[in-house]
């Protein structure tokens, strides 16, 4: 037997992502160069940073295809040959990153590569020489010089094109194009390349109603009122009432960093031991939110901080990406980098759900979840991420893994979260043998609205859903369900963590 | 037994599959939407600049025809196929398997909600079913909120949206009844439009949603809704041709997105989001199109879709390096000596292509383009399996 050691090289990680790039290893011949009868096949998860590998063993001597697919949905293949008593090293790299500070950014498919960028823009611009040869009056092609496309790369990314959503059509670009043609680029929220700057939370406790929103704010929330920015995120004006008397988050801090297209948000969590008494005599976190102008409105984000809860370990580094400044366009992305379920969340992000399976089934096989789920209680957040992708993805008719019994107590053990009252809610939903844990699940449900919006999509995609499912005879849940709706329709759904845009006021 | 066909318009086929658990598909196309421009209906004033469609019952008859034609599953047979079509004229379908013909409901709201109704009513004989849709038409989309247009949209102006599909409690309602196993595909735009914002309770949820509803059902209920597209993005489709998403779904169902479960092989839906936008942006590229359509889904279940009988056949796709030389050579695949022909110059009718698809089982492969004259062939050698093979010779 023979062996693989895989790795995914990403330098600037900070340090390795022990859980980084799910790979799929195909044998597709045997040792005498057939395709086999009964072909090896395994998932895994490989580290992503510049040592760790995955060992993949027991492997019969042949031919092997080895795939890597990045929580962007791009695929890495290589082939290699394993002999008895063989170890085979496989490198994947998916090219460079456009800069470090991007570096998780982009293994978590959040941006492109530059390489990738100039590869699509000169497709662009074939497209554009294809376009102005079928036009009848056009005299000759348009000619773009490599240093042009730099630019249209640049110009690309700031009116929220990526590489992955692309443009609508090429008419739309073609526009562009004669907007631009003889215009200086201009790009907004720059203050020049690669700029870095230390930003406190801005908030201040007694400011104005403003007419302009901030472009970045660090503000906390009261636990105990927590189910007041339900209302308060529907509007403008609602938002920027609440927001007077809020107060700006002193546990945290951030660290800017753009490179006139994006903007990278390094938040640090400095103090995570801060509590407030809660009603019950319990010291809970206050809950922290990440504010963004998005034009004349504002993207808001509850954070999902302390993270760990613990100060026995270290704390995870949160990194919001903005794109194309303080536009009315550009994508916002949360992520969390952390070592055991930060890929997890990627995918989780991205859809990729299979993905995102295969990575907790890893952690679990490794008891990693066990550890961090347990009653000790370590990291909630983890635990809810572990049970949105673990639920949905398990086998039917499979037993349920053990750490499945640890997260029904997520509700009683952080009397903050509400996604640990939505996890409860519907799986008491789903699983409901008797009448009696229906009604279990609509209280569940009615607490985690109390306790305000979840930190997760899928959080909020659970409760709408729950509240609903009773609204017909429950007159209490369908008020809260007609709230929760209304939220919903502002949510970007294809999000792993809770991001609400509030468009300005018409 | 009653006829299943009396009390179903919809209903094209239907197998009795006695105490057995089975597969029910509805497949709805809405091309054609009578209070838009051009629908001969009076003009609704909230027509959102949408137009009438001629891709939806195209794709929507193509998908109904292959789950009647191919879709064979030990584990959960075919159990009934329904079909809607909203076209100019009431539209007629030929099953082929059968012979039988039908003029199939025109996808009013009231036909739809009928249609729905009965094709869960047939699923609800055990919670073990699977239930698949495919629907196609119009799509508006705001945050987690989705509406599906259907024929009737803007026929009442004071509620326009009475003709369309609420997404979020539709599938609430739906995940109330007993089918356990609950496969949607929407393969439509999801554009953002104020009115759906403003709208978040508008439309037909279809089904009442009964917390009791699955009360001592012991499965999980897995349900598992998918999008063509992205958020705030269009789905596309050539004119009077089935869309890029029922045709990728079709290559999908048929054995790209296969995979092995031990000893057997299963359609799941994995990794479907990724071959469907893998197909989608395939052709796309394949018809220079600047433009890409990445699948989606905001919730997963993993469900079984289909078990396949025997091992899959993985598209591949086969193109020559000099697309001149096509009417000279001959192409096909060869594995263990048995040869499949892939293009025959001199076979009857045959076309030149830029790219030849076929289908071939898992396995390795050489693939040759022989000179009809004579000469040394070009040969490559090349692994099958899920989701495709691209080759070129």
């Amino acid at each position: 037997m023979g062996q693989l050691e895989l790795r995914f090289d990403k330098r600037n990680l900070g340090s390795d992502l022990k859980l980084g790039v799910v790979a799929r290893v195909r044998q597709i011949k045997n040792a005498e160069g057939k395709f086999p009868l009964e072909p090896q096949e395994r998932e895994v998860v490989i580290p992503a940073g510049t040592s760790a590998t995955r060992t993949v063993d027991d492997l019969p001597p042949g031919t092997y295809r080895i795939e890597a697919r990045l929580p962007s949905g791009q695929v890495l293949r290589e082939t290699r040959k394993v002999a008895d008593e063989q170890s085979v090293g496989v490198v994947f790299d998916a090219g460079h990153s456009p800069h470090e500070w991007l570096s998780f950014q982009r293994l978590a498919g959040n941006v492109p590569s530059q390489a990738q960028y100039e590869e699509w823009v000169n497709k662009i611009a074939e497209q554009i020489n294809e376009f102005a040869k079928a036009k009848a009056d056009a005299a000759k092609p348009i000619q773009i010089d490599p240093a042009t496309i730099r630019g249209w790369a640049r110009f690309l990314h700031g009116t929220h094109v990526t590489i992955q959503p692309v443009l609508k059509s090429i008419s739309d670009l073609l526009n562009k194009a004669k907007e631009l043609s003889g215009a200086v680029l201009t790009t907004s929220g720059a203050e020049g390349e690669n700029k870095q700057v230390d930003v406190p939370p801005v908030a201040a406790p007694d400011a104005p109603v403003v007419a302009k929103p901030a472009e970045f704010e660090l503000l906390e929330a009261d636990p105990a009122h927590a189910s007041s920015l339900w209302d308060a995120v529907v509007s403008m004006p609602a938002w920027m009432a609440w927001r007077q008397n809020t107060q700006p988050d002193a546990t945290l801090a951030a660290q800017r960093m753009d490179d006139r297209q994006l903007t990278l948000w390094r938040i640090d969590q400095n103090d995570r031991g801060r509590r407030v008494v809660a009603p019950s005599g319990k010291p809970v976190p206050l809950r922290s939110i990440a504010v963004m102008q998005r034009g004349d409105g504002v993207d808001v984000i509850p954070l999902p901080v302390p993270w760990p809860l613990t100060t026995a370990m270290p704390p995870a580094a949160i990194e919001i990406l903005r794109e194309a400044g303080t536009s009315e366009s550009g994508r916002t992305t949360l992520t969390v980098r952390d070592e055991f379920v930060g890929s997890m969340i990627m995918y989780l992000s991205t859809g990729r759900m299979a993905d995102a399976a295969a990575v907790l089934a890893e952690a679990n096989h490794d008891r990693l979840i066990e550890e961090l789920i347990s009653e000790k209680g370590d990291n909630p957040f983890a635990a809810c991420a572990a049970y949105y992708v673990g639920f949905p993805t398990l086998p039917a008719g499979e037993t349920p893994p053990r750490w499945i019994n640890w997260l029904e107590n997520l509700m009683d053990l952080f009397e903050w979260l509400p996604d640990g009252a939505v996890i409860r809610a519907a799986y008491l939903l789903k699983t409901a043998k008797v009448p009696a844990d229906l009604d279990a699940s609509l209280a569940a449900f009615k607490t985690a609205y109390r306790r305000g919006m979840p930190f997760y999509t899928a959080g909020l995609q659970h409760l709408l859903n729950g509240l609903y499912t009773f609204s017909a005879t429950d007159a209490e849940a369908k008020a809260m369900h007609e709230k929760v709706a209304a939220v919903a329709c502002r949510v970007n759904p294809d999000r792993a963590f809770t991001q609400i845009t509030i468009a300005p006021a018409k | 037994m009653p006829d299943p066909f009396a009390d179903d318009k919809a209903l094209v086929h239907f197998v009795d599959l006695a105490e057995r658990a089975g597969t029910h598909v509805i497949v709805v196309g809405i091309g054609h939407y009578d209070h838009l421009p051009g629908g001969g209906g009076t003009p609704t004033q909230h027509h959102l600049n949408l137009k009438q469609l001629t891709s939806p019952p195209i794709s929507a008859r193509k998908v109904a025809s292959w789950f009647i034609e191919s879709f064979d599953c030990p584990e959960k047979p075919l159990g009934s196929v329904s079909l809607v079509l909203s076209e100019p004229a009431p539209a007629t379908f030929n099953n082929s398997k059968t012979g039988a013909s039908f003029t199939v409901p025109t996808g009013t709201t009231a036909e739809v909600k009928s249609a729905l109704a009965a094709w869960v009513g047939r699923a609800e004989a055990r919670a073990e079913s699977r239930i698949i849709l495919y629907f196609s038409g119009h799509g508006l989309a705001s945050g987690m909120d989705n509406l599906y247009l259907l024929r009737d949209y803007g026929r009442d102006p004071q509620d326009p949206l009475s003709g369309a599909l609420n997404y979020q409690r539709f599938v609430a309602g739906l995940a109330t009844r007993k089918p356990s196993h609950q496969f949607m595909l929407f393969d439509a735009c999801r554009s953002a439009d104020p009115i759906a914002a403003l709208n978040t309770t508008g439309g037909q949820g279809i089904f009442f949603a009964d917390p009791a509803g699955r009360l001592g059902i012991g499965l999980p209920m897995q349900q598992c809704p998918v999008f063509s597209t992205e958020l705030d993005r269009q789905a596309f489709g050539r004119a009077d041709e089935a869309s890029l998403c029922a045709r990728a779904f079709i290559r999908a169902m048929s054995g790209a997105c296969s995979k092995r479960v031990g000893n057997a092989w299963y359609i799941t839906t994995d990794h479907l989001v990724d071959v469907l936008t893998d197909f989608q942006n395939r052709e796309l590229a394949q018809a220079n199109a600047p433009m890409q359509q990445a699948a989606d889904a905001n919730r997963f279940a993993r469900i079984p879709l289909r078990k396949l009988p025997g091992v899959p056949t993985i598209p591949v796709f086969v193109r020559l390096a000099d697309k001149t030389a096509a009417p000279n050579v001959l192409i096909r695949a060869v594995r263990a000596n048995v040869p499949r022909l892939i293009s025959d110059p001199k076979s009857a009718g045959w076309q030149a292509q830029d790219i030849w698809e076929t289908a071939l089982e898992i396995g390795e492969y050489s693939f040759e383009a022989a000179p009809l004259q004579g000469g040394a062939a070009i040969v490559k050698s090349d692994t099958v399996m899920p989701s495709f093979l691209e080759v070129e010779l």
